[in-house]
């Protein structure tokens, strides 16, 4: 068997074209982020068809990071650089496309589908379910119940006098934490009050910064944070918190 | 049930198990925790219903925390349902932050394993039915994120045909113990075409 007669035969084992009942199913070359084949969906008559993805770029985001909404917002402009319209509920399609220009619309919309798919996975975060601060306060509410205040206020060298979030009243030392999110305004903030802080009473003050780790933190934001204080990412809150009082 | 006062983790029985182990303690793997979210036996909390995604009823999810001795852990499993597809089609997902063990029911699905894959699984195609173990998917995660996307899967054994047989299946592997008033019904076909 040569090269050519080998490479055949493995396209043989690949799947083939069928018809689910409503749609012919056709799995093509294109991977999603998951590995996933990529199926394209061919509807129509015999002059002129649409080919769409049945949602499947949606699907393997919510396959990756569970069933939430995603705004169609994030959808369109991948889809518009491939040249493909997206449906109401985030199917992306090509309509009217004849029989001679069929085999280039499947391959369209599968290239399309598996950007849109790389997309929402590398980029988005769904707003997260749960309040931070809820969260942070039933952990400070175990760790040191009676302990800590909610947003209390502390004088820096400077006399300027900051709010933090949460204040600790530990033996002799006060943890102050700030919850922070990923945008310069929060980061900011938080790092000229730990600072001005800490130099006005060097080692009275433990400074921690909680961020949320659902969202997308570029490193060099995190990085920043840690001139001032321990960042503790929301998952690892409870352990870093129950050392801290352990 | 407040989900917030639940994941007060320093209740969790499973994070103090992470924490029993000094190494682990002094920097959290991930990795690790969640090996032993898997390892603890669990129970489901609450009661969920199928909730339409948006209104859009082709699209359904069922989603509720797993209990570990009786503390509500970041843990969830979610069922994806698709009641309007024309073959069963629906998905078992465990997910901490992300998906970490999945099960993809769907006639149509095929899938391709990646290079960076255990010794006994093969390249594929994997075509329908099939699922993504944390283990077969570990070696994607590091210390600090979990695996991108699961990337290698398995065939589903043959006699998962129905939907309730393939819960339990997954709650199985997964030591989630569930009872029968626990299993969802899938939702019924919602347009005619």
């Amino acid at each position: 068997m040569n090269a050519l007669e080998s490479v055949a035969a493995a396209l043989l084992g690949w799947p083939e074209p069928r018809f689910d009942g409503v749609s012919v199913v056709v799995p093509t070359f294109c991977l999603y982020p998951t590995n996933a084949v990529v199926n394209v969906y061919v509807d129509g008559a015999a002059r002129e068809f649409v080919v769409h993805d049945r949602g499947g770029a949606i699907e393997q985001f919510h396959a990756t990071l569970g069933m939430e909404p995603v705004p169609k917002s994030l959808i369109f402009g991948t889809a518009r650089r491939r040249g493909v319209s997206v449906a109401k509920d985030g199917a992306l399609f090509v309509s009217r496309v004849s029989a001679d220009e069929l085999a280039g619309a499947m391959t369209l919309v599968a290239n399309a589908s598996t950007d849109v798919a790389h997309h929402l996975i590398d980029y988005y975060r769904p707003p997260p379910r749960q309040v931070l601060s809820a969260e942070v306060e039933a952990l400070l509410d175990t760790s040191f119940p009676s302990q800590w205040r909610k947003e209390e206020v502390v004088s820096g060298q400077s006399t300027k006098k900051h709010r933090f979030d949460y204040v600790v009243r530990l033996d002799g030392r006060q943890l102050l934490i700030d919850l922070v999110k990923p945008d310069s305004s929060s980061i900011n903030a938080a790092v000229v009050s730990h600072l001005d802080v800490e130099q006005a009473e060097p080692n009275r003050f433990m400074h921690r910064v909680i961020y949320d780790d659902r969202e997308k933190w570029p490193s060099e934001s995190l990085a920043l944070l840690r001139v001032v204080a321990v960042p503790i990412a929301r998952s690892a809150a409870p352990q870093a918190l129950a050392r801290l009082a352990a | 049930m407040r989900r917030c006062a639940a994941s007060s983790a320093s209740g969790w029985n499973i994070e103090a198990l992470v924490r029993s182990n000094p190494s682990v303690a002094a920097q959290p793997d991930i990795r690790v925790t969640v090996d032993r979210l898997l390892a603890a036996e669990k129970t489901l909390a609450g009661t969920a219903s199928f909730q339409p995604l948006q209104g859009e009823q082709r699209q359904q999810r069922w989603r509720k925390a797993c209990v570990i001795q009786g503390e509500v852990t970041p843990l969830d499993i979610e069922v994806q349902a698709y009641p309007d597809s024309p073959n069963l089609k629906f998905r078992i997902i465990l997910i901490y932050q992300r998906a970490i063990w999945r099960l993809d029911y769907s006639e149509d699905g095929t899938h391709f394993n990646s290079t960076n894959r255990p010794n006994d699984l093969g390249a594929g195609p994997i075509c329908g039915p099939h699922y993504h173990t944390w283990e077969d998917n570990r070696r994607f995660s590091t210390k600090s994120a979990l695996p991108h996307t699961l990337r290698n899967a398995r065939n589903v054994p043959s006699n998962l045909r129905t939907f309730e047989n393939a819960f339990r299946w997954f709650c199985g592997e997964t030591r989630i113990l569930v009872l029968t008033a626990e299993i969802p019904c899938l939702p019924t076909r919602v347009s005619l075409l």
